[in-house]
């Protein structure tokens, strides 16, 4: 017994220590990390590399993480700084909604950043450091192909919590090229994240919170209005993209929305749900995710007064494909559903089209539901 | 469905094997959970130990067995996650945080040990109900998780939730935290972590839930809500939690209690949900998993026996949904 677990303990060494090395060897560059599956075995047993890139299988990464916490815990109690904050990054690696080892690293960054915030005039140079370190150490666990990590809350406020100590003086400090850059790098990781984990609340959400923080700011930097505008509308163009490749994804769609919501042109607003609705209607996509866009998106009322010009086209096409479906047929049909659902969720409709509505009274599925 | 009775089941099932819940299979596999101690299981999920413990003790009262786990040990470890400002970490030397004080709280509550708790740290009640009361963000009325600001309805629902347990709800403006509970309702009758989010089954169970201690279920708008949580079931009988996700059976819980605060869990088919919650069983070693045939944890046991409970199953103690 005492042999088995004196092996246990070498090996649990020996996988933190090959862990550690590597992200002391990538502090400066985003790396991608991937769990082996259990057929391939790395040749020194422990890490598989390709390129910059690694790949680990669980059952290191599970012995890693439990001397990681052992030292951690250590670290704390003896104030081994050096200790806790490259254990924390095996402890996060494997488990990371630890809050302790993720609060851990915050307190290191605060302290830092307090020390030099009183210099108004030039930026700090330690924090600079650490927070890109901090941000690189974020991407390669937030973006790699890691199912559980990438959609972490714990992380993904870590990155907002970082991002917001700094966000504030970017008005000050930087040019709007790289403010533009800055804001684009976080839509990419975003994306990544959202594909590596599909219908990723959290990757999404941090998004929403940016946006929402960015446009605080603005307030108290209006000469970086415009350059905010055009790249919120790049991340909403972007965004469609984004959508159309992933039609089943409900938190891409809802972002979009989110972003559409907040386009001041209503007819610009219009011309992307159009498209997405013919797309939806000329490949015939079933994706629930992409019809509770549509559906949302016409009855919501963010398209105002060009509401009625998307529900006639939706309503023209449910009448054409409805004249030749079986009752069943009609109740199981994307638009026919969507257009029902519309109908009956109270939304507003304008003087205008409200002769419209006959259509729905000549439709017995719809009749029921619309009364 | 053909009648099953395997060899050594002594007794007669009144119902057919696959319908039957393994309680004694459960019970036998909450009780084990604790004792891995040196398994590489136990540090794997030290970071929830705590909620952990509130899952399997709810469970445990749940299907009858409220003294299964030794009550001393559990209170034992309580306070010893109980932090000087009143906050609670999930093991010891945890950092506290929302989500584990409320756990903690929980406990508390369930083995009606407030006594005890005061005995061992005079004024601990207070300290505690103080820590959470000062999560809140008196502007907009939602709650933090702890110190470094992360604001999601989880915890504003965990706060109203942990301080009605104590009586303590008069700490914090539940006026505000209700308002802002409006600010996140979505067209679609949903609601999400804040406001414009996108709507979650269990973001809306927190909500619903938030208003339902605060009195204000007037303020959900009950139809379109219902039809949005309704649309989460699955062929298979099975609950998803948002559109195009798959099931799992922890929205038999957030989704159906949250039917249920609504006077509406006649608006899911209840038999095969049931049937699907069972399908989720291990019935050799007890403990049920997010879907049929996937690894159990006490997470999904807790949730699939809770959702059974509401759909009234037989010999389980009965959920107030409010």
């Amino acid at each position: 017994m005492a042999a088995v677990d004196e092996a246990r303990k070498n090996l649990q060494y020996q996988a933190y220590e090959e862990l550690n090395g590597f992200f002391s060897n990538c502090e400066d560059h985003v790396v991608e990390i991937a769990i082996l599956p259990p057929a391939i075995e790395p040749p020194d047993g422990f890490l598989m590399r390709d390129g910059s890139n690694v790949g680990i299988s669980k059952k290191i990464l599970a012995l890693a993480f439990v001397e990681a916490r052992q030292r951690f815990f250590e670290g704390l109690k003896f104030g081994n700084d050096q200790s806790c904050f490259n254990s924390s990054r095996v402890i996060l690696l494997f488990d990371p909604e630890h809050i302790t080892a993720a609060n851990y690293r915050k307190r290191k960054l605060l302290m830092v950043w307090k020390k030099e915030s009183g210099r108004d005039d030039e930026r700090s140079h330690e924090f600079e450091r650490l927070e890109k370190r901090e941000l690189v150490f974020l991407d390669t666990i937030l973006t790699s192909p890691l199912h559980r990590q990438s959609k972490s809350p714990t992380l993904w406020h870590h990155r907002f919590w970082l991002i917001n100590l700094s966000l504030p003086l970017v008005h000050m400090h930087t040019d709007m090229a790289s403010y533009s850059r800055f804001l684009k790098a976080e839509l990419e990781a975003v994306f990544k994240a959202g594909e590596h984990h599909p219908k990723n609340y959290y990757a999404w959400q941090y998004a929403r919170r940016l946006i929402v923080r960015a446009e605080e700011l603005i307030q108290d930097a209006p000469e970086y209005r415009k350059v905010y505008h055009e790249v919120r509308w790049s991340w909403t163009k972007d965004m469609t993209t984004w959508c159309r490749k992933h039609p089943s994804d409900i938190s891409g769609w809802s972002f979009l929305l989110f972003l559409l919501s907040k386009v001041d042109n209503v007819s610009e607003r219009t011309t992307i749900i159009r498209e997405v609705m013919c797309y939806a209607i000329n490949f015939e996509l079933k994706n629930e995710s992409l019809w509770v866009f549509i559906r949302t998106a016409l009855a919501s009322g963010i398209l105002q007064e060009e509401q009625h010009t998307l529900l006639d086209l939706l309503r023209r096409h449910v009448k054409a494909i409805s004249a030749t479906m079986t009752e069943a047929a009609r109740s199981e049909s994307s638009p026919v559903v969507a257009l029902r659902w519309i109908e009956s969720s109270g939304y507003q409709e304008l003087e205008s089209s409200r002769d419209e509505l006959w259509f729905s009274s000549t439709i017995p599925e719809l009749q029921k539901t619309s009364g | 469905m053909a009648l099953v009775s395997g060899p050594g089941r002594g007794g007669v099932a009144e119902l057919p094997a696959e319908m039957r819940l393994f309680v004694d299979k459960h019970v036998h596999y909450i009780q084990s959970l604790d004792s891995r101690k040196d398994e590489l299981e136990y540090w794997l999920t030290e970071h929830l130990r705590l909620n952990g413990l509130y899952w399997g003790l709810t469970a445990l009262h749940l299907l009858g067995h409220p003294d299964a786990l030794p009550r001393q040990g559990i209170l034992d470890f309580v306070c010893s996650c109980l932090h000087e400002n009143g906050g609670i970490g999930a093991a010891p030397g945890h950092d506290a945080h929302m989500l584990y004080t409320v756990s903690g709280v929980q406990i508390l509550a369930t083995l009606d040990a407030f006594a005890d708790l005061e005995a061992r740290v005079p004024g601990g009640r207070q300290k505690i109900a103080k820590y959470i009361a000062d999560l809140q963000d008196p502007e907009t009325g939602t709650f933090a998780g702890d110190e470094w600001g992360e604001q999601d309805t989880r915890f504003l629902y965990g706060a109203l939730n942990a301080l009605s347990l104590m009586g303590q709800l008069h700490l914090v403006n539940v006026d505000r935290a209700v308002a802002h509970i409006q600010s996140c309702a979505n067209f679609d009758g949903g609601y999400g972590t804040s406001p414009g989010a996108e709507s979650h089954s269990g973001q809306i169970f927190t909500c619903v839930a938030a208003l339902t201690i605060a009195g204000r279920l007037d303020l959900v708008d009950q139809d379109k809500l219902g039809a949005w949580l309704s649309e989460r079931q699955l062929k298979n009988g099975g609950l998803n939690g948002r559109p195009e996700k798959k099931e799992d059976v922890c929205y038999s819980w957030w989704v159906l209690s949250s039917l249920a605060m609504l006077n509406k869990l006649h608006w899911i088919d209840g038999e095969k949900l049931a049937a699907f919650i069972l399908q989720c069983q291990d019935t050799e070693l007890g403990g049920i998993a997010d879907r049929p045939g996937d690894m159990v944890d006490v997470f999904h046991t807790v949730f699939g026996i809770a959702g059974l409970s509401l759909l009234k199953y037989p010999g389980l103690v009965e959920v107030d949904p409010i």
